[in-house]
């Protein structure tokens, strides 16, 4: 019954690896997986020291928090996990140690999987740092397999042969052999010839002696756990994924987000990813060597026109859930659109303009409109607190603002302020139509601040003055302050914008500049989502058909998992030679959660 | 429209069932009223009524006096907080899963016979919150008077909005919720005169919406006498609804829609058969429960003439197949193929509500069927009775692929599944060797047969 | 029809196409053939509605004429780039598959279509022009939907009209006794687990051992055998796309092509209705309305190249309308505001090729707005009574006179 599970052919060349990993002999080999490999080798992914890292993640504070949730618990008492429990426990006896020992000493010497170009297969190698006289439990496993196979009168999935006497077994076209201090699986048999061949013969041209992979691996980061690489201009060659790489895109959104990154990626010669494992959080980052003249003229709405442009600091605001900060030249891209879109996507913003362009009093929209603002946004997504018997909707959406920065307010602010009268005008009478509740304009100005408003009028039909409509989530206002023109939801949000101190972009490092950054907060987030409780289970009922009960239980994890963490953040970081995408995930301290 | 009149003796059709040993009250009969009353039923539920008498279920069934208020409670709490959203499809989703999970279905069967009744479609009446008021009122009367129900329709902001007679002027009487109220909704066309739609519109002038509520406006009514029906009078404050609802076509027009409804789709029945019926409505003060408590426990409607003569509504197929094997569904997904197959919830296509019967049927429906019920079973993330659909037809005792057919069958099918498809769906559950995807599989492939199309 | 047996007869078509070119077939032989190409019963209709108030000014252009320079000084086209009609007309140059089609002999131009009071409302307007009603009385059905319940389908069968689109189901098909379904491809005209046991199923037991003595039954069989028929061929359509017309990658296209493909499929539907939305150029229009005639046109152009391809052109006829035209004069803003009269474009193979009616004078205007002369209720008693054979003063309430347009 046990066994059967090994019958899985995924399964058993898995459980295969794991013990001729641990029965492969040291012979205090200094090599490293890269050192075996083609240079033909278009994508490398390798855990140098796993007999460090392995721990750590045992040990680390988010897989025990994972392992405590209650849906996790229950998925470790279903029968898959059971079985699989069970396999280990074979495998522990006949090792005589415990599994986790078994993969320290199978792996323990470093670990990669690598993807070869020239034969299209993947292999995987891993070296073992304990010589002791495990090998015959390969044997033993394969035997086993065998066996249970014989008992349900099926062919035995795996095959014993023999390459340059090196014993070799394969499950359905995947080969694994057992060679000195390496273990190698490999699902092109030429492929595994290969590395085969390159551990016995210790022969030149492996993919260490590259250049350009020496290059990316001397930039890697020292206390990355996990590292790769990927020859781009090799996928590029060979037309992966060559939609990824197109140089006109169907959608605008894409355009302003990853329009850079993508330009680069068209020229660059590689890219390599570092992860980084820490008692708080997790780290992964992704460089590529970079030059601004690759992209021309075409991308500087997205890096600037010395291509050091730089994204201001996060707005100063509270309960942020979001806070997005970037250089982009919005205007010089709505212009440039022609050749940074697609044909498809240029007719829909011709339309998009003229609609545009009527809101906005027949001005040009991408000229004259998004002209009259600085290259640089920011944008904030905050929590809307409500005082106590105040009136309230019953969905709490996020208030949400943009701030730019006007080249000329003198010119721009009496333009901007009447489109947005003449807008909240339009709404009222689209609106009024739909019997949807009216706005109210008010204009304000103090300090040097000049505000205008627009607030919903007091529903008197409303039962309950705490729940009232989505519409009362808003009140549309914009703010002028000192060159700066804040949109938002909510006047709340505006002033709160409209009167923190601007802060300059303080601009200390000019060889290296944050192009684009983005901070997502936890405790923001799930407060949002607790004051929403009530609406998401409901739509989880009509969703998923739970009953109350469950819906209530689900959205409970969902909000108990958001306090596991205290904030993500994402940087793009550009220099005049590379460019760096990271994301950093920080946990919240373990003393502050677990007093929940 | 083939109805060749088939003279049925109307003393026999009304006398209460009683099973004897060539009609025995078995779980065919007991499904058939499931099918019609109750959305269907479960394996549970079939053997659980097959030891009792057939008033007894019947009884059971009307018994919505005590309704269980938890769920009450909790669907009124689920509505109050998707209003917030302000869409009416929400409110679709929102009855889909209440359809799916009441206790007392029969009730939210008649709240639905009641919406196709007074049809009043989201498409023009968009505040969801006038919506779930009527629907509301609806489910307040499903069983109860009909003459409180007129009375309080009739004021009812979805549908003077609905019929644009939010504002009804003296000089210009809106004559057409007037119109619907004898054409639509009490007498039926040919039971009134174009004189007789002018004078009730004046009776009702005065009648406005407000900001979402009804108020009347005594400086826009029309004080003077009327000629209604061959009657004359002032006829104030909805005295003419009453005076309408006197007439004897009233109850026959009734009685003859319940009929349609719980009966049969086709042939149309003789006004000698209805009269029982429509005395009984009378004598009982125009309740409703008592009249539908004499159709299902009728000779008539476990007869030949009611059994699989009824063509399913898209709600029937696709609540009746979750209902009978106690699953779940993304109920908002649900209500989306439900308009799909031309039923969509709080959208009835005018006024006079859902043709039903024949009208249901089209290439387009049919194939439409077969993919919501494809859907509908074949989503891994439900559950049915709280595990996969492979459980709960082996908790019945069906594991071969014979006996899920016969399960399935037995309880879904109005008329005998014939030999060779019988064999057909064996067939199909062989394809897997999971018991869920099987059990799927036949559901999923009994569901596309003509005969599951008869309810 | 099964598809080998279609593929035939288009095989037999392509071939009697080069022995006439072989056999060179006198001139009047052909013209007497066409004048006596009658409606058929199979006659389709396609309507596509260009919301938003299409600027017909600038699609059909009186290049010569000063007063259209003068009234639209931003965004005249000059006449040498209008792709000319005759001399003194021409399409808008990005309206190319326009003129393509009136080379082919396929397109007609009512010119100067409108309703007398015209409503400058899109919603007011485009309630007139579904429902041929004004505004006050019931406006429950619209004039196809008339049509559909006069000609009371076979209830059970293919649905008599098609919608297919995903925004809301146009009033001018809502009926009182047929629903139309609206389709936003045709994957949902087919069972979605292509699944071969279960057309077996269906098939195995189809008419012959139905119990014939039970009607409702019977009708349900005959309803399903036929859905299943139809999935199968549409099925088939999809599966063997052998049309070598190429669509431009356009919303429009893709709608048009799922037409294509359900009348190749043999479907019985009659009618079939889409939508391009966006005419509403208020500012900015010159590059807005450039992109919309270059969907509208390029997606006819493939549209009516693969219905005569697939051998379906002579019995497809495609109606093209938009609530009002634009007025006269520009805006300050570069675009037009709402306007009245406007022309409606007819495609097919049976059409008057050219311009009908006279194009309306930019001097004698009504409020700043050109002055129809053709009611759309004659347009649409030409499509009623001409091409799909029906009696137009009922749906229409009341006799309007049809346009001679169509070569029958």
């Amino acid at each position: 019954m046990m066994t059967s599970i090994l019958l899985r052919p995924r399964l058993a060349v898995g459980c295969i690896f794991l013990v001729v990993c641990a029965a492969a002999r040291s012979f205090g080999d200094e090599r490293t997986p890269a050192d075996l490999l083609p240079q033909t080798t278009m994508a490398f992914l390798e855990m140098p020291r796993p007999d460090e890292f392995l721990p750590v993640v045992e040990q680390h504070g988010l897989v025990k928090r994972l392992l405590a949730l209650a849906p996790v618990r229950t998925a470790m008492q279903k029968n898959e996990y059971v079985a699989f429990r069970g396999v280990l426990a074979l495998v522990e006896v006949q090792m005589e140690l415990p599994w986790r020992e078994v993969v320290r000493r199978g792996i323990g010497g470093g670990l990669a999987i690598a993807f070869d170009k020239e034969t299209g297969g993947v292999v995987l190698i891993a070296k073992t740092t304990d010589g002791s006289t495990h090998a015959k439990f390969a044997e033993v496993l394969t035997n086993l397999v065998a066996l249970d196979a014989q008992n349900k009168a099926k062919d035995n999935p795996v095959a014993a042969s023999e390459y340059r006497e090196q014993k070799v077994y394969s499950v359905e076209q995947i080969w694994v052999a057992t060679v000195a201090d390496w273990v190698v699986a490999a699902n092109r048999r030429e492929l595994h010839h290969q590395v085969v061949d390159r551990i016995l013969d210790q022969s030149n041209g492996s993919l260490a002696e590259d250049s350009q992979f020496a290059e990316a691996r001397k930039a890697a980061n020292p206390s990355a756990v996990v590292w790769g690489y990927a020859n781009l201009a090799a996928v590029r060659d060979a037309g992966i994924a060559s939609q990824a790489f197109a140089e006109r895109t169907e959608n605008p959104l894409a355009e302003i987000l990853l329009g850079g990154i993508v330009s680069t990626l068209r020229q660059t010669p590689y890219v390599t990813v570092d992860l980084v494992v820490r008692d708080d959080g997790i780290e992964i980052s992704a460089s590529a060597p970079h030059d601004r003249s690759w992209a021309g003229d075409l991308r500087e709405h997205y890096f600037g026109p010395q291509g050091l442009g730089a994204a201001p600091p996060h707005l100063d605001v509270d309960d942020a859930i979001l806070s997005i900060g970037a250089y982009r030249d919005v205007s010089s891209m709505w212009l440039r659109a022609g050749d940074l879109l697609d044909e498809q996507a240029n007719e829909q913003l011709a339309k998009a303009d003229s609609d545009l362009s009527t809101l906005f009093a027949g001005k040009d929209f991408g000229e004259d409109v998004l002209g009259a603002f600085g290259p640089t946004l920011r944008l904030a997504l905050t929590r809307q607190t409500f005082a106590e018997g105040q009136p309230a909707p019953a969905i709490k959406l996020p208030a949400f603002a943009l701030v730019a920065d006007l080249k000329d307010s003198a010119e721009s602010q009496p333009e901007l302020r009447r489109t947005f009268q003449s807008l909240i005008g339009f709404f009222n009478i689209v609106g009024a139509m739909n019997g949807q509740p009216q706005l109210d304009l008010s204009t304000e100005k103090f300090e040097g601040i000049e505000l205008v408003t627009a607030s919903h009028v007091e529903d008197k039909e409303a039962t309950d003055p705490e729940k009232l409509r989505i519409n009362y989530n808003f009140s549309p206002s914009v703010a002028f302050a000192d060159g700066r023109f804040v949109l938002a939801s909510t006047k709340e949000l505006a002033v709160a914008l409209a009167t923190a101190p601007a802060s300059k972009g303080a601009a200390e490092d000019v060889s290296r500049v944050a192009n684009s950054r983005a901070e997502l907060r936890f405790d923001a987030l799930r407060e949002t989502l607790a004051d929403n409780r009530e609406h998401l289970i409901a739509q989880n009922m009509l969703e998923k058909g739970h009953s109350r009960a469950v819906a209530d239980e689900e959205i409970g994890v969902l909000i108990d998992v958001t306090q596991w963490f205290d904030r993500l953040e994402l940087q793009l970081d550009t220099t005049p030679r590379s460019m760096q995408a990271s994301a950093n995930l920080i946990l919240r301290p373990a003393d502050e959660y677990d007093q929940k | 429209m083939p109805s060749a009149p088939t003279m049925i003796d109307p003393v026999w059709a009304w006398q209460p069932f009683s099973p004897t040993a060539n009609e025995p009250w078995d779980r065919t009969l007991v499904a058939h009223l499931f099918r019609r009353a109750a959305f269907g039923a479960t394996p549970s539920q079939l053997e659980a009524a097959v030891a009792e008498a057939p008033e007894a279920v019947v009884d059971r069934l009307l018994q919505t006096a005590e309704e269980s208020s938890s769920f009450r409670d909790e669907s009124d709490a689920l509505a109050a907080t998707l209003l917030s959203t302000g869409e009416p499809r929400q409110l679709a989703a929102w009855w889909a899963y209440v359809m799916l999970n009441t206790p007392h279905p029969l009730l939210e069967r008649m709240t639905l016979f009641w919406h196709g009744h007074f049809a009043v479609s989201a498409a023009k009446v968009t505040d969801a919150a006038l919506l779930l008021e009527q629907n509301r009122t609806f489910r307040r009367a499903a069983l109860g008077e009909f003459r409180p129900l007129v009375h309080t329709v009739a004021r009812d902001p979805a549908m003077l909005l609905y019929l644009d007679s939010a504002t009804n002027r003296k000089a210009r009487p809106n004559e057409n919720f007037a119109r619907e109220l004898m054409e639509l909704f009490c007498l039926g066309e040919g039971h009134y005169s174009e004189k007789d739609v002018q004078e009730l519109a004046r009776c009702f002038t005065g009648w406005e919406i407000k900001q979402g509520k009804f108020r009347f406006n005594r400086f826009q009514h029309d004080g003077g006498e009327k000629t209604l029906l061959g009657r004359s009078g002032v006829f104030p404050d909805g005295e003419a609804i009453d005076w309408i609802l006197d007439q004897p076509q009233a109850a026959v027009f009734i009685v003859g829609k319940l009929y349609r409804e719980f009966v049969c789709d086709e042939p149309a029945p003789d006004p000698q058969l209805l009269q029982p019926l429509a005395d009984e409505f009378r004598k009982n003060d125009m309740q409703i429960a008592p009249v539908v408590r004499r159709v299902l426990t009728s000779r008539l409607f476990y007869s030949a003439h009611s059994r699989a003569r009824k063509v399913r509504s898209p709600v029937d197929a696709a609540i009746g197949l979750l209902r009978t094997f106690e699953g779940t569904a993304n109920t908002h997904r649900l209500a989306a193929d439900l308009q799909q197959n031309g039923q969509g919830l709080f959208f009835p296509p005018n006024v006079k509500g859902w043709e039903g019967g024949r009208a249901w049927i089209n290439s387009a429906t049919i194939l439409g069927r077969a993919n919501m019920a494809a859907r509908l079973v074949g989503d891994e993330k439900m559950r049915f009775g709280g595990g996969t659909l492979g459980e709960y037809f082996a908790r019945h005792g069906a594991v071969a692929p014979d006996q899920v057919v016969d399960l399935a069958a037995t309880l879904l099918l109005a008329s005998p599944l014939p030999a060779k498809r019988r064999d057909g769906l064996i067939d199909v559950s062989r394809n897997s060797k999971d018991p869920a995807r099987r059990a799927a599989d036949v559901l999923r492939a009994l569901a596309t047969l003509p005969e599951f199309q008869l309810c | 029809m099964t598809s080998s047996r279609r593929r035939f007869l288009k095989q037999l078509a392509s071939g009697s196409a080069v022995m006439s070119l072989g056999a060179r077939v006198p001139a009047f032989l052909t013209m007497a053939a066409a004048a006596e190409v009658t409606p058929q019963s199979d006659a389709i209709l396609v309507v596509v509605q260009l919301t938003g108030g299409n600027d017909g000014l600038n699609t059909v252009i009186p290049y010569r004429d000063d007063e259209y320079y003068k009234a639209r000084p931003k965004l005249a086209m000059p006449a040498e780039d209008v792709a000319r009609i005759n001399d003194q007309f021409g399409f808008h140059p990005a309206a190319r598959g326009l003129a393509d089609l009136l080379q082919a002999g396929k397109l007609a131009v009512v010119q100067g279509v409108g309703y007398p009071q015209p409503n400058r409302s899109h919603f007011e307007s485009m309630d007139v022009w579904h429902t041929c009603r004004r505004k006050g009385g019931p406006r429950t059905t619209g004039w196809l939907g008339r049509f559909l319940d006069d000609m009371s389908p076979t209830p059970g069968r293919d649905a008599p009209a098609i919608h297919v689109g995903s925004e809301k189901q146009p009033l001018a098909l809502a009926a009182d006794a047929v629903r139309v379904p609206s389709l936003a491809s045709p994957e949902e005209f087919r069972l979605e687990s292509n699944d071969r046991q279960l057309g077996n199923l269906i098939d195995e037991v189809g008419f012959h051992e139905a119990p014939h003595a039970d009607a409702l039954l019977e009708y349900l069989t005959s309803s399903t055998t036929s859905a299943f028929s139809a999935s199968k061929r549409i099925t088939e359509a999809l599966g063997s796309d052998d049309s070598p017309v190429k669509y431009p990658e356009t919303e429009l296209a893709a709608r048009l092509k799922t037409i294509a493909q359900l009348i190749d499929a043999g479907l019985s539907t009659r009618i079939y209705y889409v939508e391009l939305d966006g005419f509403d150029t208020h500012s900015q229009q010159a590059a807005a309305h450039a992109a919309l005639l270059r969907q509208y046109a390029g997606a006819m152009s493939a549209f009516m190249e693969d219905v005569a391809h697939r051998g379906h052109g002579d019995r497809v006829l495609t109606a093209s309308f938009s609530e009002f035209g634009r007025r006269v004069a520009e805006n300050a803003s570069a675009g037009t505001d709402h306007g009245a009269a406007a022309p409606v474009f007819l495609c097919g193979a049976h059409v008057r090729p050219g311009l009908t009616g006279e194009h309306p004078s930019l001097v004698d205007l009504d409020d700043g707005d050109l002055k129809h002369h053709t009611d759309f209720r004659q347009v649409y008693a030409t499509l009623l009574e001409r091409w799909l054979q029906a009696a137009s003063s009922p749906i229409l309430g009341g006799r309007f006179e049809p346009v001679d347009v169509l070569s029958a």
